[in-house]
């Protein structure tokens, strides 16, 4: 599986992340280090203790990684829950939005560790 | 409306004036009357007192008569006197002395024995005499043997011997009538009244106009007028009760001609005479009417005053109400007008959405259909995203114009450089024109200021509306150009006039619509138009924005013929440090067919310190080389020019001369296209029009460069980084290590803060960074609350540039962070040029 392959499971923008890192092993380095970047876990476990200030901080983060690394579906969700936490209370959506923050986070790290393996 | 308000004020005008005539009028009839009457209590008033003076007076007179008379008696006692003859001497000295005209005896046969003056016989003897025996004092009338009327009076006395031998039984004096009359003031002219005495059985005594022998009852039967009441008798037969009584009688009376006159009788002491007051009422009346009229003057001149008051009053009012009645009636018709512009415009934008949501909807289906075919899925996305932008600048309008409507939009005043913003505005159009095959000239005009203080963006807007107004209303073909001249501005030296004039040969407007055109959601209502896409918003809020910067635009615009927008605004200068180049005392020859840009080029390089002349065409140009192959230095030549073109008269001097003079292409469009050609007939570098100071300096900057240093110019942006050193304030690692690689390739060197504590702290210690790129959600402290710290340590660290990175792109963000004291915002993800760009800004 190529970088380019795993951005188009990932539904990324590949085009636009080499444009901004220009080189493709940079491109590669970064992309294999969300996998282990902790935004998401954060978000999951702050949820769970309705620290929802702490949640929104995360979301956030998250959305600004997904943002440099131009993950545009995973970035779209975590907007989306981004804007909903802003309030800093939960609303009947919040749950719905985390489940499909969720399975775009699931997909987008089962392509990158797929990447990853293939070394 | 208009009817029944002039009905109601009509009306209530004329009932006000009846109102207030009757009152009126009822005022003076009430006044008239009572001022008769009035009068009359006057007049009795008056008699009375009249008769009551006259009366103490007659009283006083006759009485004063009498006292002297008693003094002459008392002197004159016979037994002083010596004879009769002496005693009558003395009488008669006395008598003479006090004024009488006459003196006598009276016997005891009722005759008179004369002492002195004449004979006199008495109208009524009989009375007196029985008075007299009666040993009463008696004053009577009586008259002299010539026949005049005289007074007598008789006092009893016995003690004077008369010839015959008797003692008289009463002595005599008599004075004139015109004495007593006299005394009495009673005919006196200047007197409201004259009066008259008279005697019971109404014969005169005195009478003053009247013929002594007249009886008054008679007068008064012939003057006066039986009235309503009661006959000229019935009056006088009151009369002659009241005397009878010794009454006092008081009764106006009209004459026969209508005179009003008072009568007035009292009766008078010591004698059977009466005194008879007339009062005619003309003089008292005249003064009441002169009175009445002068009233009635006044009253009609405040009935007219009052009424002309009213009238105004009225007037004004009802033209108020009618200004009211017509604005009232004025702003629902603009409300009818705006509802019926703003359903016409739903039903435009529902017809303008629905055109590429359509295209959306079909392009979409028609790709699910061909999945698989690459190239015909390709074209629908092209033309789906095509749709889609234009959806995007419909609801952008849209914005604008609801942000326009609820004063929402501002302007926000940066120092612009002009020529940026024209090259840029020109590059779009320039696309736009060629699409449709249209002509697109640029000119400018005396353009001196290049950096001017406005809103570039809604200044772009602006113009970009109208020139791209001007492509989609002009033919395939047709010609637009776009110019802009500088004039002086009435605010000031600070400030400079441009005058933008965008004008086509397109299919113009008509009159009417040109009175409406900047109105919201109005476009041409013609089958002419409706091909051509646009929310008719675009020039309501050109306007808008044209007027929020206090400009005006003229229009002038034919049908079929087409149309000239002139934008007319005031900018400030902006101050700005250009550094003034100075280039070598080069020659310069400009070769342009366009006159003025030739002039403008020459006075351009002239004020750069070179020497410049220009041509006209590539013939005349080729001339003066052969003639002086070495003169210039550099030729700047413009790419199209009659007969033989830029390139190919660029490669005929090359093919002439041996120096390598620089020749630069002006060139308006991309030059990519002739790019090639050009590089090969020896052109050493392109110029784009328009040809701004600032476009020819970097020109000529860049030749100077190489000839300085050949092709080992020093890469600007890579030195800017070198050496400067960056905090990152970042909480997430793996932007960290994304940031930290970006910048470092850019040789920026950079340390990390995780969050805003840390950053904070780090400023405080040691404070050898040259700029903060700052998350602003971070744990413990975040960007803005970190921001706002390091501008309270002062001194190197409140001044160091902080940018905002983060993944919120709104404009409250943005305004939230510069107001926290930050310098600029950048949005993620980390574009590297960007964040260069913004870092040489404030660090340099």
């Amino acid at each position: 599986m190529t970088l380019e392959e795993a951005y188009s499971k990932l539904q990324g923008d590949y085009g636009k992340v080499m444009k901004l890192l220009r080189n493709p092993a940079l491109v590669k380095k970064f992309a294999l280090k969300f996998i282990d970047d902790e935004s998401f876990e954060l978000l999951e476990k702050s949820l769970n203790e309705k620290k929802y200030t702490e949640a929104f901080r995360a979301a956030h983060t998250l959305k600004g990684v997904c943002l440099n690394l131009c993950f545009d579906k995973l970035y779209l969700s975590a907007a989306e829950m981004t804007e909903d936490l802003r309030p800093g209370i939960p609303t009947d959506k919040t749950e719905e939005i985390f489940n499909r923050l969720k399975d775009d986070y699931l997909i987008t790290v089962s392509a990158l560790k797929e990447l990853s393996e293939e070394l | 409306m208009k009817k029944k308000t002039t009905h109601f004020l009509i009306s209530s005008f004329i009932i006000i004036v009846l109102v207030y005539t009757s009152i009126m009028a009822f005022y003076a009839i009430t006044m008239s009357r009572k001022t008769k009457n009035v009068v009359e209590d006057v007049a009795t008033i008056y008699m009375e007192g009249i008769n009551v003076r006259t009366t103490k007076h007659f009283r006083s007179t006759i009485e004063s008569k009498l006292d002297l008379v008693y003094a002459i008696l008392k002197n004159c006692v016979p037994t002083k006197y010596n004879n009769r003859d002496e005693l009558m001497s003395d009488i008669a000295e006395h008598g003479k002395l006090h004024g009488f005209e006459h003196m006598a005896f009276y016997d005891k046969n009722g005759e008179f024995i004369n002492i002195y003056g004449e004979d006199l016989t008495l109208v009524d003897n009989d009375s007196f005499f029985k008075s007299i025996t009666s040993n009463n004092k008696k004053v009577a009338v009586g008259k002299t043997a010539s026949g005049e009327d005289i007074i007598v009076l008789g006092i009893p006395t016995n003690v004077y011997p008369l010839e015959n031998g008797d003692n008289s039984i009463a002595f005599v004096a008599a004075v004139s009538v015109n004495f007593v009359n006299d005394a009495l003031s009673l005919d006196e002219e200047s007197s409201l009244a004259y009066s008259h005495i008279i005697r019971r059985d109404g014969s005169f005594v005195i009478g003053n106009k009247y013929e002594i022998n007249t009886n008054y009852f008679d007068l008064i039967r012939e003057e006066v007028a039986s009235d309503v009441n009661k006959t000229s008798d019935e009056y006088v037969e009151e009369l002659k009760n009241s005397m009878k009584n010794r009454e006092e009688y008081s009764q106006s009376l009209s004459t026969s001609e209508q005179r009003m006159m008072q009568l007035y009788c009292t009766p008078l002491p010591d004698s059977e005479w009466y005194l008879v007051t007339i009062m005619p009422y003309d003089r008292l009346n005249t003064a009441f009417s002169d009175l009445e009229h002068l009233r009635i003057f006044m009253f009609i001149i405040s009935l007219c005053i009052t009424l002309i008051v009213l009238l105004t009053i009225f007037i004004i009012y009802f033209r108020m109400t009618q200004k009211q009645i017509y604005e009232l009636d004025n702003a629902r018709r603009k409300e009818i007008s705006a509802n019926h512009a703003k359903s016409e415009f739903l039903s435009n934008m529902s017809h303008d959405i629905r055109t590429p949501m359509n295209a959306v909807m079909g392009m979409t289906s028609i790709a699910q259909n061909n999945i698989d075919d690459k190239a015909q899925v390709e074209n629908c996305l092209r033309k789906i995203s095509v749709s889609g932008k234009h959806l995007l600048g419909l609801i952008n309008d849209v914005l604008d114009m609801s942000k326009i409507e609820s004063g929402k939009m501002t302007l926000n005043p940066d120092v612009v450089s002009l020529n940026e913003e024209i090259e840029s505005i020109v590059s779009i159009i320039r696309m736009q024109a060629k699409e449709k095959q249209q002509k697109f000239d640029v000119y400018l005009e005396n353009l001196k200021t290049e950096n001017i203080i406005c809103d570039g963006v809604r200044l772009n807007q602006v113009i970009i509306n109208f020139l791209s107004n001007a492509v989609k209303f002009t033919p395939v073909g047709g010609e637009i150009s776009f110019s802009i001249s500088e004039e002086e501005s009435s605010k000031g030296d600070n400030f400079c006039r441009m005058k933008i004039g965008i004008k086509d040969n397109g299919i113009g407007m008509s009159e009417d619509f040109q009175k409406i055109i900047f109105q919201s959601f109005t476009r041409e209502d013609s089958k002419r138009v409706n091909k051509t896409q646009g929310t008719g918003l675009g020039m309501a809020i050109s306007k808008y924005i044209v007027d929020a910067m206090g400009g005006t635009i003229d229009i002038n615009s034919e049908l079929n013929k087409g149309t000239e927008f002139v934008v007319t605004l005031d900018f400030e200068k902006a101050e700005i440090n250009e550094e003034e180049a100075v280039f070598p005392n080069w020659n310069v020859l400009v070769v342009d067919d366009d006159e003025m840009i030739c002039k403008s080029t020459v006075s351009i390089l002239r004020s750069l310190g070179m020497n410049a002349e220009s041509v006209l065409d590539g013939e005349s140009t080729l001339r003066r080389l052969e003639k002086n192959p070495d003169y210039y230095n550099v030729i700047i030549i413009d790419w199209q020019l009659p007969n033989i073109d830029g390139i190919e008269t660029a490669r005929r001097i090359r093919e002439r001369t041996t120096k390598k003079i620089p020749i630069l292409l002006i060139s308006a469009y991309d030059w990519s296209d002739i790019e090639e050609n050009a590089k090969e007939a020896g052109i050493d570098d392109f110029i784009s029009k328009p040809l701004f100071r600032s476009t020819i300096i970097r020109a000529f900057n860049r030749i100077v460069n190489q000839n300085q240093a050949g092709d080992k110019t020093p890469n600007k942006k890579q030195a800017i980084g070198a050496g400067l050193k960056v905090l990152v304030a970042e909480d997430n690692d793996l932007n960290w290590e994304i940031a930290e690689t970006l910048l470092k390739e850019k040789g920026f060197s950079c340390e990390r803060a995780e969050n805003g504590k840390i950053c904070l702290d780090m400023l405080a210690n040691e404070n050898d960074f040259d700029a903060v790129l700052m998350d602003i959600r971070m744990p413990i402290m975040d960007g803005f609350e970190a921001t706002r710290e390091i501008r309270k340590l002062g001194g190197k660290a409140g001044e160091i540039p902080i940018i905002a990175m983060t993944a919120d792109a709104f404009a409250e963000d943005m305004k939230k962070c510069l107001e926290c004291g930050m310098n600029a915002h950048i949005a993620k993800p980390i574009d590297i040029d960007e964040v260069e760009k913004v870092l040489e800004k404030y660090i340099i």
